[in-house]
């Protein structure tokens, strides 16, 4: 079956709080997304086997590859940083995605790991943002061609939280990822409305201008999530339910987006508590209202 | 054309708000130990006064804390306020944290095995937990071993029993050699005594 352009509708990103939710709720979610790297240790660069299985969640995994479609999120590509390119892990998520069929992957425009003499990658403790220059935007690309040329996804790069800002950069964020897509039919954008509604209120950013700077014909998937504050800042704790500015940036993006092909949703998983069966199952209610308001009725908005 | 000194820098003042005072007030002294263009000392010398920068020390302070709660969670109750200390003391020697929780929690519990082995952390118990506790971690990321024995100077159930009791630091156990088979059954930890 060709799965090119099929619309899932409303996911939900794994995590370790979820198993007794799914097992009950599975028909809530028309997908999972799972971060791939949560089912493997990884032994270092010079081991072999490199990648061994976690067999409580490899169990998991493949209980949940029976019930839905997957899709994977990756933290660990790490695609921002300069001299680096990890190929043995995008040759893993080769193997895993041929195990898996994925509907499409992802990960972030950021670096988070650093490279060492040793076998592991330091790890600089958080995603710190590439500054929109030109050089970096060239290395993206060609580390996104070789990805996209090796496993045969839609390869969706994810906007940025951010809580500095580099001065003199020689893009916009928009233009930057924009770029970025503009010349590789696979290569699309994951829109996390949630880091954008972060970055808006830390940073005077106005995310409804962002979205119309946007190439929303590639956005393939949007993130939604709650944050906190800390600190004098909003943070993109993933702190259970979604603000309400995020419904209203979610409603607005998704009339932009005639590709979307799913809404995620995130949380973290020591929110569970809070969220429980009700509050995940309204979160996801509230999503799917959304999602038909604009896919069950195809470019309605372009008529409008 | 940007560098890779600069990724090395940013992420090295994000590991420690110490050295970001410093490049505040003495910049030459830290920005000279990386090969930086000028735009990017103009880059770092604006983030360094930004309000966020101190959410990225943050972040990195809880991202890196997180496999220690989560995989030695007795080895955190036992120390309490003194987790935090001991853990920053570890980060400024051990910068290079990795992104696996196996090889983090290892190279913290053997920081701390090594700091009681030479007696600068006195900590009554503290080795036995950590002995139970790395051995667990080692059960759950290393699939290939399904068992662990591990020798205790004191008896390791009645450790655990005093804690969930409440009492240990009251309590005077008894010095004892044993031995227990640790394994996990289900996720939940299982002792067999030897
Ligand atoms: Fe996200």
């Amino acid at each position: 079956m060709d799965n090119t352009n099929e619309k899932l509708g409303v996911g939900l990103l794994y995590n370790a709080s979820l198993p007794e939710y799914l097992e009950h709720n599975i028909e809530q979610v028309d997908y999972i997304e799972i971060i791939p790297d949560m089912f493997w240790s990884d032994e270092g660069r010079n081991a072999y086997p490199r990648f061994v299985d976690l067999p409580q969640w490899r169990h998991q995994l493949n209980w949940m590859a029976k019930q839905v479609p997957l899709v994977a999120h990756n933290i660990g590509m790490s695609l921002g940083t300069l001299n680096y390119f990890d190929k043995g892990y995008i040759q893993f998520m080769k193997e895993m995605n041929e195990s898996y069929r994925f509907r499409w992957h992802s990960d972030h425009l950021s670096f988070i790991k650093l490279p060492t003499k040793g076998p592991h990658d330091h790890n600089a403790g958080i995603a710190i943002p590439v500054p929109y220059d030109k050089d970096y935007l060239a290395m993206l690309r060609e580390k996104i061609s070789f990805i996209t040329e090796q496993i045969e996804l839609p390869f969706l790069i994810e906007n940025n939280v951010y809580f500095v800002e580099y001065p003199d950069q020689d893009y916009s964020e928009t233009d930057f990822i924009n770029q970025l897509v503009s010349t590789n039919d696979q290569a699309n954008i994951l829109l996390d409305i949630h880091n954008l509604y972060a970055n808006s209120v830390n940073h005077k950013l106005k995310a409804r201008q962002y979205i119309d700077e946007l190439r929303m014909d590639k956005v393939v998937e949007m993130h939604i999530a709650g944050g906190n504050e800390m600190g004098g800042m909003y943070m993109d704790s993933h702190a259970g339910p979604c603000p309400d500015e995020v419904w209203e940036l979610l409603d607005y993006a998704v009339s932009k987006a005639p590709n979307l092909r799913g809404i995620t949703f995130e949380f973290h998983e020591s929110y569970f508590p809070l969220l429980r069966f009700d509050g995940l199952n309204k979160q996801i209610e509230m999503a799917k209202a959304i999602w038909n308001k604009y896919t069950l009725q195809p470019y309605y908005h372009e008529l409008a | 054309m940007n560098s890779p000194d600069f990724q090395l820098a940013f992420a090295t003042l994000i590991a420690s708000p110490q050295l970001c005072k410093q490049a505040i007030a003495d910049e030459p002294s830290v920005f000279d130990q990386f090969a930086l263009t000028e735009k990017e000392k103009t880059r770092l010398r604006s983030v360094l006064r930004q309000k966020g920068m101190s959410i990225c020390c943050s972040l990195y302070r809880m991202n890196r804390i997180t496999p220690l709660y989560t995989q030695l969670t007795q080895t955190a109750t036992l120390l309490g306020d003194e987790l935090i200390t001991l853990a920053e003391e570890f980060w400024e020697s051990y910068p290079d944290s990795s992104l696996q929780f196996k090889e983090e929690v290892l190279a913290f519990g053997q920081f701390l095995l090594a700091k009681l082995e030479v007696g600068t952390l006195k900590f009554p118990y503290l080795q036995e937990i950590l002995r139970l506790e790395l051995a667990i971690n080692e059960l759950s990321y290393t699939p290939a071993i399904i068992e662990k024995t591990v020798h205790f100077d004191y008896d390791i159930v009645a450790i655990l029993l005093a804690m969930d009791r409440g009492t240990l630091q009251t309590e005077r156990l008894q010095k004892v050699q044993v031995a227990y088979k640790v394994y996990l059954e289900e996720q939940t930890l299982k002792l067999a005594l030897l």
